[in-house]
């Protein structure tokens, strides 16, 4: 059944079931007078008088011929009726014209949840899989089978998700012996929709007293060696990247020609161009310093919208993700836009705050959402060549087919909406591999 | 040592269009600027097609204002990055 509201034109017995609040009074007249077949009334939902736009002021100019003095106010009435298919809705329009202003759709509303600031955890990593629709993947074969995921972090614990490489911004360091840090939960994260990625361990931020960190010198490194690989051995390559600038003050001003966070000019926002332009899709996490519940890292004029996405973190051609609980609540810490670089940030969300690789109680963060949301970047690579389609292409289908939390089409808390596998592998028409 | 003498970590990106850059090369044309190169450390192309590369080091006002003159040569903050956890 389709629901539909009914405008109707003025008539007594409706004025009636407005000023009584009962169907009942107007029940006679719409069975005699609107209802065709195949429409079913709802008699829960009175008559309900729903003013007119049209009021005609009495000194607007009249056309030749005919007086608008005694145009008033146009007054209808709205009923909510059941139609059995599209023909009842388009034989209600023809057949009963007369009394029918028009027919509209009548969609579901519910209030906007509140953003989440607890510390619990919300659902765990299976139901993460199912909010993505990780099955509509599976069924067309994509698990991201040969397509290379550099987890672009604090390094990797091999023995919980096996690598096949990596680098580091030293000489020495093995890939994939980081004991189960950080860098251990994203790689967990990217296998939610992407369970057979190959890994890369680029051990990006390394440890220096209880606090994890790098300069933007080292990503460049990271970066370069990532370009390096894509041209030694071409094919599919997904970087996702859990880390940003938290403060500010540790940049050179805007507007001076040494910033980092708002100037497209510096070396590593350069390379990130470069990287995506040599057929990389490259996430980024939005960042932790929404307005809500902001990290305690973040400094005080870099929390809220239009100040807690920077860098390459809002570069217009990498994919930045914001954070939404498995329940479709938008996580508080979740950075806002507009960013630094370009101004619609971010582009999506997904889901974050959840008990997953069993690192932390809670794999959480905006650093959960984005390797969440690279994995299923790297599941579609396995089904869609970079010749196929270009980073920036599959960027526009994944924002494109996202579920959007607030029917706005595009805001800066979460962008397009939720990172939906389903609904890309629909728009993608991926059909199931022949074995 | 005054506060405007204080050293920071810089990025330095240097054009040099054709040929492969080496870091004796970079050592060179900074020479005299009061730039201290860290050795371990490019210099790291950015954008081969047009020779952009990038060294870093740690440098003093009076420093960056020498080597920011030298033609094809621009210096940028080096800042600190973390995980979003």
């Amino acid at each position: 059944m389709i629901r539909r509201i009914v405008l109707i034109r003025k008539h007594e017995p409706l004025e009636e079931g407005w000023t009584k609040r009962s169907f009942s009074a107007a029940g006679a007249f719409l069975d005699a007078a609107v209802k065709v077949s195949g429409v079913q009334f709802d008699e829960s939902y009175h008559p309900v008088r729903v003013p007119g736009r049209v009021t005609i002021a009495a000194d607007r100019p009249a056309a030749m011929g005919y007086t608008y003095t005694s145009a008033g106010p146009v007054t209808t009435y709205s009923v909510r009726s059941e139609f059995e298919d599209e023909e009842a809705v388009e034989r209600l329009r023809t057949d009963r014209r007369q009394e029918v202003v028009g027919v509209y759709a009548d969609p579901r509303i519910a209030p906007f949840p509140s953003p989440y600031c607890g510390s619990k955890a919300v659902g765990r990593d299976s139901d993460v899989a199912a909010k993505l629709g990780v099955a509509a993947l599976r069924k067309v074969g994509a698990t991201g089978r040969r397509v290379r995921v550099a987890v672009v972090d604090t390094g990797i614990d091999g023995s919980r998700v096996p690598v096949i490489g990596g680098w580091a911004p030293y000489p020495g360091y093995t890939h994939g012996t980081t004991p189960p840090d950080h860098g251990t939960m994203c790689a967990y994260d990217v296998r939610i929709a992407a369970s057979e990625a190959a890994i890369l361990d680029y051990a990006l931020l390394q440890s220096s007293g209880a606090t994890w960190g790098a300069f933007l010198s080292d990503g460049i490194g990271a970066f370069a060696d990532l370009m390096d690989r894509l041209q030694r051995e071409p094919g599919p390559l997904v970087v996702t990247n859990s880390w940003g600038m938290f403060d500010r003050a540790d940049d050179a001003p805007i507007g001076s020609p040494e910033n980092y966070s708002a100037n497209p000019d510096h070396p590593f926002n350069q390379i990130t161009g470069s990287l995506v332009a040599a057929g990389a899709d490259v996430f980024f996490a939005a960042g932790n310093c929404g307005a809500n519940c902001p990290d305690s890292r973040c400094g005080s004029g870099d929390i809220g919208r239009g100040r807690s996405i920077h860098g390459a973190n809002s570069h217009p051609s990498v994919i930045t993700v914001a954070a939404v609980t498995v329940t479709d609540r938008r996580l508080g810490y979740s950075s806002q836009g507009p960013g630094g670089l370009y101004d619609r940030k971010p582009d999506l969300a997904a889901c974050s705050h959840f008990k997953g690789s069993g690192v932390y109680p809670a794999d959480s963060g905006t650093s959960a959402a984005c390797p969440v949301a690279a994995g299923v970047a790297a599941a579609l690579r396995q089904r869609v060549s970079v010749k196929r389609l270009k980073p920036l292409q599959l960027k526009g289908v994944l924002q494109r087919t996202a579920r959007d939390l607030e029917a706005d089409g595009w805001d800066y808390d979460l962008g397009y909406g939720v990172i939906d596998a389903a609904a890309a592998v629909k728009a993608l028409h991926l059909k199931p591999k022949k074995s | 040592m005054s506060p405007n003498q204080e050293t920071s970590s810089v990025i330095i990106q240097v054009d040099r269009p054709g040929g492969k850059l080496a870091m004796e090369a970079v050592r060179k044309l900074l020479e005299g600027t009061g730039i201290e190169l860290d050795a371990t450390y490019g210099p790291i192309p950015v954008n081969l097609a047009i020779g952009r590369y990038v060294v870093r080091g740690k440098a003093t006002p009076a420093a960056r204002a020498k080597a920011e003159k030298i033609p094809g040569v621009r210096l940028f903050a080096d800042a600190r990055v973390q995980p979003m956890k």
